[in-house]
C-alpha cells in the first residue's frame, strides 16, 4: 500500500495517456511516407530483377548473333525468349551494301520487352561486317 | 515504476522514429544506388556492342575500298542512331601497315637482274651442250661412214664365188666391230658434253649467288590504313643476330638514314618519313648492311612521331600487313564508355587479335 501511494505521488494522473496519444499521432504521421517508401522498395526489387533479366537476355542474343553465319543474321522475333517471360525482337538492316554485295555491313538491333507488353526494357545495337573472319 | 519520468514514452518513440527514418533513408540510398548501378551496367554492355560496331564499320570500309584501290578507313565519330554512337581512332603505329610478305635479300643488282644473268648463263650452257652433242653425232656418223667404206674395200678385196665367203664374213665382222666402236665413242662424247654442261651450270649458280650478295633487305612496302590523317615515322630500331652493321635506309627513293650501327641499330630518320592520306602504297626500298645477311633474322621497331611503336618481323618474309583499329562506344548523355580494338591482317583477311582496352578514343 505504501509503495502504491508513492507511485501515485510520483506519476501525475493521465500523463502517460497523453504521451501515448501524442506518440500515436507522430507515428501515424511518419508511417505514411514510411509505408510509401517500403512499397517503392518492394517495387524496385521487382523492377531491378526485370531490368537485369532483360539485359542478360539481350546480351545472350547478341553473343548468339556474333557467332552466327553472316548470311543467316536476319530479322526475327521470339516470344517467351529462351523460356523466360520476355519477348525479344532482333531487327537487321543493311547499313552498307545489300545481300548481293561483295562487301556489306549489317546493323543488328536487339530489343527486349516483358512478355505481352509494349514498353522496351533494354535495347542493344551493333554492326557486323561481311567476310570478317577471326584467326591467324 | 519509481524511475519513470515524464515524457519517457514520447522520447523513446521519437528516438525510434529517428532510427526508423535513418534506416529508411539508408535503404532508399541503397535502392537508388542499385538502380544507378544497374543502369550503368546496362550502358556498359550496350557501349561494348557499339564499340564492336565501330571496329566492324572500319573493317568494312577498309575491305570495300580495297576492292577498288588501296584499302583504308576513316577515323572519327559515327552516329548509329539518335542515342548511340562510336568513335574510331588509334595511334600512328596502329595505322602503319608494313607488307613484308615478299621481302628478300639482294645486292648491287636486284634479285631479278641477278636471276636474269644466271638464266642467260644457264642458257649458254645448254646451247653449248646441244652443239657438243650434235658434234658427237656428226663424229659418229663420219666414223660409221669410214667403217662402211672400209667394209666395202674389204669385200672388194675378197675373191668371188664360194671361196670368198669366209673373207666376206670377216669383212662383215670387222665392220660391225668398227660401227660398235663408233657408237661407244659417241656415247662417251655425249657424256662428256653433259658433264661439261653441269659444270657450266654450277658456275652460273655460283655467279648468281655472288651477284646476290645479300647485303640489302628489299621488297618491303608500307601504307597508311586511314585517309583521315597522315602518319609519320620518326625512327626505326633495327635488330638482327650477326656482326654486320646497318649502313643505309632508303624509303620511296629518299635516303632517310645512313651511318654504321651494330644491332640493335637506332636509326633516327632524317628527314622523317610521312605516309599520306590517299593512302599510297610506298616502297621501303632497302635496308643496306655492310656484309651478307644470309641466314639472319631482321626485326624492325617503327617509332612514330606521336611516340607509338610497332614491331615488325622484316626477314624472312612473313604475312605481315596489319593495322589496328580502336573504337569507343558511348550513349548520348552518359559518361560510360567501352573500347574495343581489333588487329586486322589485310593479306589473310582475318582479325588476328581483338579484345577490350581501358582507353577512351576521343574524336
Amino acid at each position: 500500500m505504501i509503495t502504491a501511494k508513492l507511485m501515485l505521488k510520483s506519476h501525475p494522473r493521465g500523463f502517460t495517456l497523453i504521451e501515448l496519444v501524442m506518440t500515436m499521432i507522430i507515428v501515424s504521421i511518419v508511417s505514411i511516407p514510411l509505408s510509401l517508401l517500403i512499397g517503392a522498395h518492394i517495387e524496385s526489387v521487382f523492377l531491378s530483377e526485370r531490368d537485369v533479366m532483360a539485359e542478360n537476355l539481350a546480351c545472350h542474343e547478341m553473343e548468339k548473333v556474333n557467332n552466327m553465319t553472316y548470311a543467316n543474321i536476319a530479322t526475327a522475333s521470339f516470344s517467351n525468349y529462351e523460356g523466360y517471360a520476355y519477348d525479344l525482337t532482333r531487327t537487321v538492316t543493311y547499313v552498307q551494301g545489300d545481300g548481293a554485295s561483295v562487301e556489306s555491313l549489317k546493323k543488328i538491333q536487339v530489343e527486349v520487352k516483358k512478355a505481352g507488353e509494349t514498353n522496351v526494357i533494354t535495347r542493344s545495337v551493333t554492326y557486323l561486317a561481311k567476310n570478317v573472319a577471326y584467326g591467324i | 515504476m519509481s524511475f519513470h519520468k515524464r515524457g519517457v514514452t514520447l522520447v523513446t518513440s521519437v528516438i525510434l522514429i529517428v532510427f526508423a527514418s535513418v534506416s529508411v533513408l539508408s535503404t532508399t540510398t541503397f535502392i537508388v544506388q542499385r538502380f544507378s548501378q544497374n543502369r550503368a551496367k546496362s550502358r556498359r554492355t550496350q557501349s561494348l556492342y557499339l564499340a564492336q560496331a565501330g571496329a566492324h564499320n572500319a573493317l568494312y570500309n577498309f575491305r570495300y575500298n580495297d576492292t577498288v584501290a588501296n584499302g583504308y578507313f576513316s577515323l572519327g565519330q559515327t552516329n548509329v542512331d539518335t542515342e548511340n554512337y562510336f568513335i574510331v581512332g588509334g595511334t600512328d603505329a596502329d595505322m602503319l601497315m608494313v607488307d613484308t610478305s615478299q621481302s628478300y635479300l639482294g645486292g648491287a643488282l636486284t634479285q631479278g637482274e641477278c636471276q636474269a644473268l644466271g638464266q642467260a648463263c644457264t642458257d649458254t650452257c645448254n646451247a653449248t651442250r646441244d652443239a657438243c652433242r650434235a658434234q658427237c653425232d656428226a663424229d659418229r656418223d663420219a666414223c660409221r661412214a669410214q667403217a662402211d667404206a672400209n667394209w666395202q674395200a674389204c669385200r672388194n678385196a675378197c675373191p668371188g664365188g664360194p671361196s670368198g665367203a669366209t673373207c666376206r664374213a670377216n669383212c662383215d665382222t670387222i665392220r660391225n666391230a668398227e660401227r660398235a666402236l663408233c657408237d661407244a665413242i659417241r656415247t662417251a662424247c655425249r657424256q662428256d658434253c653433259d658433264t661439261a654442261r653441269q659444270n657450266c651450270r654450277d658456275d652460273c649458280s655460283a655467279q648468281q649467288d655472288a651477284c646476290i650478295d645479300a647485303t640489302k633487305l628489299i621488297n618491303v612496302f608500307i601504307q597508311n590504313a586511314t585517309n583521315s590523317r597522315t602518319v609519320t615515322i620518326d625512327r626505326m630500331i633495327v635488330s638482327w643476330q650477326n656482326a654486320r652493321n646497318l649502313v643505309e635506309i632508303v624509303i620511296d627513293g629518299t635516303f632517310v638514314w645512313s651511318g654504321s650501327l651494330s644491332s640493335p641499330a637506332d636509326a633516327n630518320l632524317s628527314p622523317n618519313f610521312t605516309l599520306d592520306t590517299l593512302p599510297t602504297y610506298y616502297s621501303l626500298d632497302y635496308l643496306r648492311f655492310d656484309g651478307s645477311m644470309a641466314g639472319a633474322t631482321v626485326n624492325v621497331q617503327f617509332v612514330m612521331t606521336d611516340g607509338s611503336t610497332q614491331d615488325v618481323a622484316f626477314f624472312p618474309a612473313s604475312n605481315n600487313f596489319n593495322f589496328t583499329v580502336k573504337s569507343t562506344g558511348k550513349t548520348t548523355g552518359s559518361n560510360v564508355y567501352r573500347t574495343f580494338e581489333a588487329r586486322y591482317n589485310a593479306l589473310t583477311g582475318k582479325v588476328v587479335d581483338y579484345g577490350e582496352i581501358n582507353v577512351e578514343i576521343t574524336p
